[in-house]
Formats: C-alpha cells, structure tokens, sequence
C-alpha cells in the first residue's frame, strides 16, 4: 500500500506541475470571469446604472403639447435632465454638438421623432419613449371616451396564474443540468484517459518503464497512474466549475439570476453523477492506461485508443438519446450495461423514474466491470511492459490477455 | 548467498529461446554472463528480475526458492531509462522510496551516489539536458542507491568514455569487494576479463561454456603454442608445419602468430628440437594463453 501512495504522489505531481494543466486551469477561470462579466460591459447606456445621478440631457420638442409632464418623463428617464425647444434645428444642434445626449420631435399624439447622434444596436431609449407615448394616448383616448384608465389598466394587466404539480421526475426543467453534466462527464474522459494513455506510453517510449515494473507490482503502477490521473481530473473540472459559480455569483444580478435554475440539482442526481461518474471515469482510464502500455511511442496512442474513444462517442450519443426519451426500454437496458450505465443511468434519475434497487444493482454491476477492467489493465500493462516495436492490434491484446507471462 | 539457476526455459510464442540455462553464483564474485546479441542473455536476466516467468526450470537463493521481490536487488537494464523531463533527484528518489527505502535514507543515498559517481551538481537538473555519459551515471546511482544485496548489469559501460568507464570500474570492484553477488552482461571483454572471476557463455538459448575464466583460459591454452617465424622464413612457414604434422596441429593464425596444437605424446622440447634443427628462425616460440575474445570467437562464433 505504501508503494501505491508513492506512485500516486509522484504521478499527482507530475500532473499538477504540468504546464499544460496550469495554463488551461487559469484560462478558464479567466473565461468564466470574463463570460460571466460581459453584460455588464453591454450596458452603454446609463438607464440601468444610473438611476441615481442625473447627469444626461435629454431635448424635446413639442409643438403641440402632446407631452408636457417632465415628471411622467423623468419615471421613465430618471438620469435624464429635461430641455425642451421649439426649434428643430435647435434641437439637432444640441446633440449634434453633445450638449444633449438625446432628442425627441413629438409630431403628433402617435408620431415622434428620435435624434441621436451615434447610434447603437442595444439602444431601448426609443422603445422607452415610445411607451410614454402610448401610455399618455390611451390615458387621454380613455378620457375622451369617459372610461376609467385605471381599470381598464387593470383588467389588461391581469395575470393568469397556473402552477404544475409533478408527481414523478420534473424533466423537463432537469434536463439542462443534465445535459450538461453528461457533456462533461464526456469531456473529462475524452481527456483525462487520453492523458493517462499518452503518461504511460512515454514511460515505455523513454524505458522507464522495466526498471517500474522490476521495482514495484504493475497492479501498483497501473492503479497509481489511473488513481492519479482521476484525481487531476476530478480537481481540475472543479476548479473550472468552481470559478465559473464563483463568476457567477459575482454577476448573478447582470443575470438577473436566469441560470440560478440550472444550478439547483436535486442532491439524489448529484450523488448519482458522481457514484456512476466516477466508475466510469476509471474504467475508461484503465482501458486507456493498459492501451498505452501497448504502445511503444506516444503517437501511437490516438491511433490505437481510436476503439475506446468510439465506444465513448456512442455512449455519448446514446445517453442523450436517453435524454430525450426517457423511460424507454432502450434507457432501461443502457441504464444496466455497465459500459453505458455510467452516463445512462443518472439520466435515469434526473430524467426517467428509476428506483433505489435498479441504481443499486446497476452500480454494482458498474462497480464489479471497473476492478475488472482494473485487473485487467494491470495484466496488459505487465504484458505491454516488453513488447516493443509492434504496432498495437485487437490481435495484439488479444494475444497480451492469453497469454500469461 | 548463492544463486542457483537450474535448466531455464523460455519460450515467446511458440518459439523457445532458452533451452535449459544453468549456472549458480555467490556473493562477493562476479558472474560475466556472455553472449552475442540474441543469446538470451536480457532474457535470463529478466527472468531473474522476474519481468518474464520461465516456462520450466527454477531459481534458488541457499536453496530455497528464489523470488526477486523478496530481495534488495539493483537493477541496470540493458533498455536504460528514466524521466527524461523530470529533475534527476526527483527521480532517484522515487525510485529509492518505491523499492521501500525511507525518504531520509533516499535523500542521503543520493548525495552519496551523486557525489561518488561525480554528479552532484547535476542533482536539481533536468534528465535530459545532462550529457549521454552523465545521464548513464545517474542511471548507474538508480540502480546502487538502495545499497543492494545482488547487482546485475545489463551492457553497463556502453556509452561511457574511457575516464567515465574508470569510475564505473572502481564503483563495480567496490561493489565486488563489499561481497555483493553481481552479474554482469557485457560484450566488451576487457572489463568482463577485469571483473568477473565465473563467466557463462550463452549461444542460441544454450550455454556453451562455463566455469572459473582462469581455468577456462588454462584448458582453451593446454597442449597450444604461439610460434612466430622470423621474416626470413615467413613466406615458407606454412609449408614448415606441413613437415610436421605428425607432431602438430594448426589450430589458428593471428597476425603474424601461428597457433599450433601439440598432438599426443609429443611435447613443446620435442617441437623445439624438431625446429632448431631443421634451421627455422623462430622469433616467439611460447605457451599460448586464450583470451577471453578468442574463447567467446570460438564458443559463440557462427562456425561453432
């Protein structure tokens, strides 16, 4: 057990000082920051920022006295600083020249003008004005005609309230995160195991590899590695995870919390994720681990794991498959295989309606295929150890697997 | 410790290799273990470091079997390698500690190591920015750090300088001297001549030769002289011994030298009285010693 934990310290820290992880964990965080932080450079104008100061100009002309209340103006403009002129030219003047940052011609009660000297696609000051507008016609229609403002105001704007119960799985608002966990359980496979395959085909590549096996068990060597590599993984997907809640924590009100939904996952498909998640993650990386004792360069590794990648590309298909049919005697069966049921069968949970003992048998099943495939990489590792110069084959490990020493 | 290796056999598919290797060693003695390339040598001794099982036969230490797990063993493959982007103290120390010595030990052992093998500077640098010679140093201090019971090593001078091969000589006579059972693969017979007192010659998965060398090079020498014509008589020389071949045998020619055998009965003052007086000038006439190339042409030779 000692030797285990020093190839995991070693292998943990070879992993963890690589540039390569450095440089794409900080570029992340960076991203998610910068991601998360765009609206707020969005915002030109100060409708939204500056409700507080007055200290834009807006100008209006209005000949015929449409609309006079700079009160009503300033409710829905309250940076603004009303002026008002008879003059066009004036006006067009003003802004043209930044003394105003705005104008409105009001032609008629139903037709204005915008005066703007730059403009820009995000611009609501239009839109905004254009309700004013509306606003004060119907108030001034409604009069005309002797009915009650208020009500009808009322009655237009009252809102229809419905509520949904779900009694079993609610899938349709978990199928976000769900989705996006099975992206990144898939990611995270994809290249971690690569990582694990490419590390122990360089220890062959560079001979490093019969003094480890004449030093150490392969069993030793082959789970620090895979044990280590996991480790890396699962710490630097958190890390990203982690700086992209932390930069949305910080700009959740930018948001206005439109993805708080997303990050509210029941507790029971978080454990599902990870129970499964993480046998899955090691069996993979077993496999990839032992194909990369067959190899004896590190550019032999994309090639010879090409199978492996494969059957994860299907599992990623037929897990969201899964997702969009849930319940599905299809979603049943890739729930129980355990070289599907480790993306299949927390869609099961979040998704489908599946019970406590189809989780419990399937993980099980899950749990006996990793430490077999455990093992088994361990024996193409001892086998893969020597076998230098051949290209790897289904021949080649199939022959690796018969034959003993 | 004695080292008993009995009737190995190892077969890769299908096709066997070793067809019954034998040979025992002890502690404080060198075994050269000889052969040329493909003899099965990196096969035996990857049996012995059990990277291979053998198809039969067994391996006993003081006669009980033998497992090299259960032993401190240092091991210098013939396939050298290490971390080529790793620090070289990084290294030595991971392996140090994975063959179950303590972390202070390591760090102690290494300086020692470093510094006897004059590689201390090298100590926080990376592997492969050290020089070929300097990188199989450090794969030499990898293979003694753990201060090991048995050492074996597989080609240990290839790519060393004369002045590097020096230190690796001393460092393996020290290691013979501290009564260390060492087994030493080796194509250059100068040093296995230096070093080993038993040799095994290998040949085609068999052994072809074994024992104590001074014995081996006192028998391959029995009833053998050297003789050298002077130029005088050189061109007729040949000619000479044809005369007398009731008396000798040609064994072989090198250079200048004819090596001959003394047949039956018939003793080198009888040879020297036969050459003195049929007047032939003869500037060497002695006692022929094999040398250890000459013993391993003829055992593992193609015409053999």
């Amino acid at each position: 057990m000692r030797a285990f934990f020093i190839v995991l310290k070693f292998e943990l820290e070879t992993m963890l000082k690589k540039k390569s992880f450095l440089i794409s964990t900080i570029l992340v965080a960076i991203a998610a920051f910068a991601l998360l932080s765009f609206p707020r450079f969005l915002s030109n104008d100060s409708e939204n920022k500056d409700t507080q100061k007055v200290d834009k100009v807006m100008i209006i002309q209005d000949m015929k006295q449409i609309l006079q209340d700079d009160n009503l103006i300033k409710q829905q403009f309250p940076a603004y600083k009303v002026l008002r002129t008879t003059q066009l030219d004036e006006l067009k003047k003003q802004v043209t020249d930044g003394k105003a940052d705005i104008g409105f011609a009001i032609n008629d009660a139903t037709h204005f003008t915008y005066y703007i000297k730059n403009s820009s696609l995000q611009d609501t000051r239009p839109a905004k004005f254009e309700d004013l507008m509306k606003k004060q016609y119907q108030a001034k229609e409604f009069k005309r005609h002797h009915y009650d403002a208020t009500t009808i105001e009322a009655i237009y704007q009252t809102p229809i309230q419905s509520k949904t119960t779900v009694l079993g799985t609610d899938g349709s608002s978990n199928y976000y995160y769900t989705y996006a966990l099975i992206l990144l359980l898939y990611m995270m496979i994809m290249i971690y195991g690569n990582q694990v395959g490419v590390g122990v085909a360089s220890e062959k590549s560079n001979r490093a590899i019969e003094i480890l096996t004449t030093s150490t068990t392969s069993n030793t060597l082959i789970f620090g590695k895979v044990i280590a590599g996991a480790i890396t993984g699962v710490l630097q997907t958190a890390l990203m995870l982690g700086s992209f809640l932390l930069a949305y924590q910080v700009n959740a009100d930018v948001w206005n919390h439109a993805l708080d939904k997303f990050l509210h996952i029941p507790s029971i498909v978080l454990w599902t994720f990870a129970l499964f998640g993480m046998l899955g993650y090691l069996l993979f990386n077993f496999l990839f681990g032992a194909i990369g004792a067959l190899c004896s360069k590190v550019e032999e590794v994309n090639g010879a794991t090409m199978p492996i990648q494969l059957l994860i590309i299907a599992v990623f298909i037929l897990s969201y498959v899964s997702l969009q049919m849930p319940d599905t005697l299809l979603a049943k069966i890739v729930g129980f295989v355990p070289f599907t049921s480790w993306m299949c069968m927390f869609i099961n949970v979040a998704v489908g309606s599946a019970t406590v003992w189809e989780i419990i048998i399937s993980w099980c099943l899950l749990a006996v295929t990793t430490i077999a495939m455990g093992i088994l990489g361990a024996r193409l590792y001892r086998r893969g150890t020597l076998s230098y110069g051949n290209t790897v084959s289904l021949k080649t490990i199939v022959q690796a697997l018969r034959h003993h020493e | 410790m004695k080292l008993e290796v009995h009737d190995l056999h190892k077969s890769f598919q299908g096709k066997e290799v070793l067809h019954g290797i034998s040979f025992t060693i002890e502690s404080g003695k060198a075994l050269g273990l000889l052969g040329r390339n493909g003899a099965g040598k990196s096969t035996t001794i990857r049996i012995l470091m059990d990277v291979f099982k053998a198809n039969q036969g067994t391996l006993l230490m003081d006669g009980k079997p033998f497992h090299a797990k259960e032993y401190n063993i240092g091991y210098l493959p013939e396939e050298r390698g290490l971390y080529p982007k790793k620090k070289v103290s990084e290294q030595l120390l991971y392996l140090a500690e994975l063959r179950g010595m303590k972390k202070a030990e390591a760090k102690s052992n290494l300086k020692k190591w470093l510094k006897r093998l004059h590689i201390e500077e090298y100590e926080s640098s990376v592997l492969e920015t050290l020089s070929k010679g300097n990188q199989q140093k450090v794969q030499l201090a990898q293979t003694l750090m753990n201060d090991p019971d048995i050492v074996i090593l597989d080609e240990p001078f290839s790519g060393l300088d004369p002045v590097n091969s020096q230190i690796l000589q001393e460092v393996v006579q020290e290691q013979i001297q501290a009564g260390k059972l060492v087994i030493f693969s080796s194509h250059q017979m100068n040093y296995v001549e230096e070093f080993c007192e038993d040799i095994v010659i290998l040949h085609h998965g068999n052994v072809v030769l074994q024992g104590n060398l001074k014995q081996i090079k006192k028998a391959f020498g029995h009833n053998r002289l050297v003789l050298r014509p002077n130029e005088s008589c050189a061109g007729t020389f040949e000619d000479t011994l044809k005369q007398c071949q009731n008396m000798i045998n040609l064994y072989t020619k090198q250079a200048e030298d004819y090596i001959v055998e003394l047949k039956e009965g018939i003793d080198k003052q009888m040879l020297f009285a036969y050459l003195v007086n049929h007047h032939i000038d003869i500037d060497v006439f002695k006692i022929y010693e094999a040398s250890l190339t000459d013993i391993f042409v003829v055992k593992a030779g193609d015409e053999e």
